[in-house]
C-alpha cells in the first residue's frame, strides 16, 4: 500500500514536471493562434528560451537576471517572426518551420562560439532554479491568462482580431498592431517554458526540447483554444510524459521515449473536430485597397 | 504562386535576391562574431565547388536532398505540409538495408530459408481452408448488408466487383502462392534485390506516410504535427532496432549488417577511365542514385504536368472545395500524394543506405528531411528548382565540412544560413513589391 503511494508520488511528480513547460508553451501558442497566426515556431521558440536563459545565467552567475534578459532577447526574435507572419504575409507554417530550424542553429552555433563546446554546456550550481518555481507559474498563469482573455477589454480585442480581423479593423482596432502584441506574448511565454528545461535538468543540450513546442501545438488545440482546456491536455501529455519515466526500467527506453509523441498523435485522432479554430487562423489580413 | 503579372524571370530574380540577402545576413553575423567574413565565405565556397572532388562531394551531399526535396515540394503542390520526409526516409532506408541484406542471406544459405519459412506465421492446410472461406464468409456478409446503402441500388454488384474483387482476388492469389513464388524468387535473389530494395524503400515509406495521410484525409487531423511526430517515432523505432539481436550487425556499431553486393548502387568513378578525374570521383561516395535523382525530378515532372493524377493533384492543391465539386475525390487525393511523397522520400533513404553508407547506419538522417523543407521552398515546389536549390544546400553542406577543418568558425553556420533562406524566400515576392513601390 504505502510503496503503491509512493508510486503515485513519483507518477504525479513526473506528471507535474512533464507538463509545466507544456503548459506555458501551450498559453504562448494559445496567444499566437487567438489573433490568427499559427505558431509552427513555437518549438524554436522554446529552444531561444532555454538556451539564453542557460547561457546568460551561467556567463551572468545570476538565474534572474539570465530570465529577463532571455525575455528581452525573445521579444525581438517575436517581433522578427511577426514580421515575417504579419507584416511580410509569409506562409505561416513556413515561416514557422524556418524559425524552428534557425533555432536550432543558431543556439548550437552561440553554444560553439560561448561555450567551446560542440553540443551542450552545464548550469552552474549557484544559477539553479527551482523547478516548483516553474510549476507554480504554469498554473498561475492558467487563470491569469482566462482572465485576460475572458474578462478584459485587450483580451476581446486580441480574439476579435483573430476571430474577424475586417471587423475588428472596421471597429477601429489596429489589426497588425494586435497580431503583434499576440505573437510577441506568445513568444516570451514560450521562451520561459523553454528555459524550465535547463533549469531543470541543470544543463542545455542541443535540440532539448525534443518536439515539445508541437506537442504544446497538439494541445491547444485538443484544449479547444482555452485556457483551462490547454491545462488539462497539457496534464494529460506530462501523464505521457511520466509513463515514460516511470516505465523506462521495464519496457525498452525507445519505446518508453515514444510514448509522448505516440500519444500526441492518437489523441489528437481521437479529440480533432470537436472545436472551432479561430476562424482567421493561418490567414494573413489584407487590408481592402481603394 | 507569386504576385500577378510577374514572368518566371523576375522570379528567378526576386528568389536570387532573396538568398542574396540571406547570405548578407550570415555575412553581418560572421562579422559580428569577430571573424572575417571574407575567409569564412571564401572557404564555404572553396568546399561547395572550389575543386572537382568538391563538386562530387557536394553532388553527394545533394542527392538524398533531391529526393526529400521532391517528396515534400510533392506534398506542397497538393497544398500538404510533409514536414515528416525525415521519418519516411528512414523507414524506407530501413527496409532496403534489410532486404538488401537479409534477401540474398536467406536465399543462399538453404538451412536459414528453411527457417525462415518454418517460423513464419502461415496459416496450412486446414486452418488455412477455414481461415479463407470464414473470411470470404465474412466479407460477402459484410457486403450483403452494407452494399444497399452505400451504392445506388442499380447494380451494387457491379461496382463492388469492380472496386474490391480485382484487390480480393489478388490478395488471395498472393497468399495462397507465396510460399511458392517467395521460394522460387528468393533462389535467384542476386538479379533481383537491387530492385526489390528499391520497392521495399518506396513501400515503407509509403505506409510511414499512410497514417498521417490517413488521419489528415478523413480525419482532418493537422498533418504538420502528425509528420513531426512520426519523425520522432521513427528515430526511437530505428535505435531500438539497431539494438535487437534480428537487426544489429554483431559488430560494436550501431547498425545492420551490410547489404549485398548486387544490391549497391555504383559509384560513379567505376565509369570514369582512369586517372585524376576518376581519382577525384572515386574519394567521393557519388553514386548512380544521382542519376536515379534525375530521373525521378523527370517523373515527378510528367507526373504532375502531363498525368491525370497530377492534374487533380494540382486542382486539389490551388482549391480544394472547387476539385471536390468537380467530382474529384479530395480525400483520395490526399492520400497519394502522401503516399508518393513518402515513397519519393524512402527512395531517398534507400539512395543513402545502398549508395552511400551500405548499412542502415543510427542517426545518418539527421537533417536531411528538414533541409528537404528549405530545398523544396527555394525550389518554389517546382522539380528541376528542387534540383537546384538542393545543389545549392548540398554545397552548403560540404562548405560547412570544410568552414570545420579550415576555419576556427562552427559549422552551424550553414545551419543558420538555412533558416535565414527560407525566411527570405517566403516573403521574397512581398518584398519585392514593397521595394518596386518605393522606387517607382
Amino acid at each position: 500500500m504505502n510503496n503503491y503511494n509512493d508510486m503515485m508520488l513519483v507518477v504525479l511528480r513526473y506528471m507535474l514536471i512533464g507538463a509545466t513547460p507544456l503548459i506555458l508553451a501551450g498559453l504562448g501558442g494559445l496567444f499566437a493562434e487567438r489573433v490568427g497566426v499559427v505558431n509552427i515556431g513555437l518549438d524554436g521558440f522554446m529552444l531561444f528560451g532555454a538556451f539564453f536563459a542557460a547561457a546568460i545565467a551561467t556567463k551572468s552567475g545570476s538565474a534572474v537576471v539570465g530570465l529577463v534578459a532571455s525575455t528581452a532577447l525573445l521579444i525581438a526574435i517575436s517581433i522578427f517572426f511577426a514580421l515575417f507572419t504579419v507584416t511580410l504575409k509569409s506562409d505561416q507554417v513556413v515561416a514557422g518551420v524556418a524559425l524552428n530550424m534557425l533555432a536550432s542553429g543558431l543556439t548550437l552555433f552561440l553554444v560553439q562560439v560561448f561555450f567551446d563546446r560542440r553540443r551542450s554546456f552545464p548550469l552552474t550550481d549557484e544559477v539553479k532554479l527551482d523547478e516548483r518555481l516553474f510549476i507554480g507559474l504554469a498554473f498561475l498563469l492558467v487563470p491569469v491568462v482566462w482572465i485576460v482573455l475572458e474578462r478584459t477589454s485587450f483580451g476581446l480585442r486580441l480574439k476579435a482580431v483573430g476571430e474577424n480581423p475586417k471587423a475588428a479593423d472596421t471597429a477601429g482596432i489596429s489589426v497588425v498592431w494586435y497580431r503583434y502584441v499576440g505573437v510577441v506574448l506568445s513568444g516570451i511565454i514560450a521562451g520561459i517554458a523553454g528555459s524550465f528545461l535547463p533549469f531543470y535538468s541543470g544543463s542545455f543540450v542541443k535540440n532539448m526540447t525534443a518536439g515539445r513546442g508541437f506537442i504544446a501545438i497538439a494541445a491547444v488545440i485538443f484544449g479547444k483554444w482555452k485556457p483551462f482546456g490547454i491545462l488539462i491536455a497539457c496534464l494529460i501529455f506530462g501523464l505521457a510524459d511520466a509513463m515514460q519515466t516511470v516505465l523506462s526500467n521495464k519496457i525498452p527506453s525507445q519505446f518508453a521515449a515514444m510514448i509522448p509523441y505516440v500519444a500526441t498523435v492518437v489523441i489528437l485522432a481521437g479529440f480533432i473536430g470537436r472545436a472551432r479554430p479561430p476562424a482567421s487562423l493561418g490567414r494573413p489580413y489584407e487590408k481592402e485597397m481603394r | 504562386m507569386a504576385g500577378s503579372g510577374q514572368g518566371f524571370l523576375s522570379r528567378i530574380w526576386v528568389e536570387l535576391a532573396a538568398i542574396a540577402l540571406a547570405f548578407g545576413m550570415g555575412f553581418l553575423l560572421v562579422g559580428a562574431f569577430g571573424f572575417n567574413p571574407f575567409e569564412v565565405y571564401g572557404v564555404l565556397l572553396n568546399g561547395a565547388a572550389g575543386s572537382l572532388e568538391n563538386v562530387a562531394w557536394s553532388l553527394q551531399n545533394a542527392t538524398p536532398l533531391i529526393f526529400t526535396g521532391l517528396a515534400t515540394a510533392l506534398a506542397f503542390r497538393v497544398g500538404l505540409f510533409n514536414i515528416g520526409a525525415e521519418g519516411q526516409l528512414v523507414a524506407g532506408a530501413f527496409c532496403a538495408a534489410v532486404v538488401g541484406w537479409a534477401v540474398p542471406v536467406l536465399a543462399k544459405t538453404d538451412l536459414a530459408a528453411q527457417h525462415f519459412w518454418d517460423n513464419i506465421w502461415y496459416p496450412s492446410g486446414r486452418w488455412y481452408i477455414v481461415v479463407v472461406f470464414v473470411g470470404l464468409i465474412l466479407r460477402l456478409l459484410w457486403l450483403a448488408f452494407e452494399g444497399p446503402r452505400m451504392r445506388p441500388p442499380a447494380e451494387p454488384v457491379g461496382i463492388v466487383a469492380r472496386r474490391y474483387g480485382a484487390v480480393f482476388v489478388i490478395i488471395l492469389a498472393l497468399w495462397a502462392g507465396f510460399p511458392l513464388v517467395g521460394q522460387s524468387l528468393l533462389k535467384v535473389a542476386d538479379y533481383f534485390v537491387f530492385p526489390l530494395a528499391l520497392l521495399a524503400a518506396a513501400v515503407g515509406g509509403a505506409l510511414f506516410a499512410a497514417i498521417p495521410a490517413y488521419l489528415r484525409a478523413h480525419l482532418g487531423v493537422s498533418e504538420v504535427i502528425n509528420t513531426i511526430m512520426f519523425n520522432f517515432i521513427a528515430a526511437f523505432l530505428a535505435s531500438y532496432l539497431l539494438t535487437t539481436a534480428t537487426f544489429k550487425d554483431p559488430g560494436s556499431s550501431p547498425q545492420t549488417p551490410a547489404v549485398v553486393e548486387a544490391a549497391k548502387l555504383s559509384q560513379v568513378a567505376v565509369y570514369v577511365p582512369q586517372g585524376s578525374v576518376h581519382r577525384d570521383l572515386a574519394a567521393t561516395r557519388l553514386n548512380t542514385g544521382f542519376v536515379m535523382a534525375l530521373l525521378m525530378t523527370m517523373a515527378v515532372g510528367f507526373l504532375l504536368a502531363h498525368t491525370t493524377v497530377g492534374f487533380e493533384f494540382r486542382a486539389v492543391g490551388a482549391n480544394p472545395h472547387a476539385a471536390q465539386a468537380q467530382g474529384i475525390s479530395v480525400e483520395r487525393t490526399i492520400m497519394r500524394a502522401f503516399m508518393l511523397s513518402g515513397a519519393l522520400a524512402g527512395l531517398g533513404g534507400a539512395e543513402q543506405v545502398l549508395g552511400v553508407h551500405h548499412h542502415f547506419v543510427k542517426d545518418f538522417w539527421t537533417g536531411l528531411g528538414f533541409t528537404g523543407i528549405a530545398v523544396a521552398l527555394v525550389g518554389r515546389n517546382a522539380p528541376w528548382g528542387v534540383v537546384a536549390a538542393a545543389l545549392l544546400f548540398g554545397g552548403l553542406q560540404n562548405g560547412a565540412v570544410e568552414i570545420d577543418m579550415m576555419t576556427l568558425f562552427p559549422r552551424e553556420l550553414i545551419l543558420v544560413l538555412q533558416g535565414l533562406i527560407i525566411f527570405m524566400v517566403t516573403s521574397g515576392p512581398v518584398l519585392a513589391d514593397l521595394v518596386r513601390r518605393r522606387f517607382k
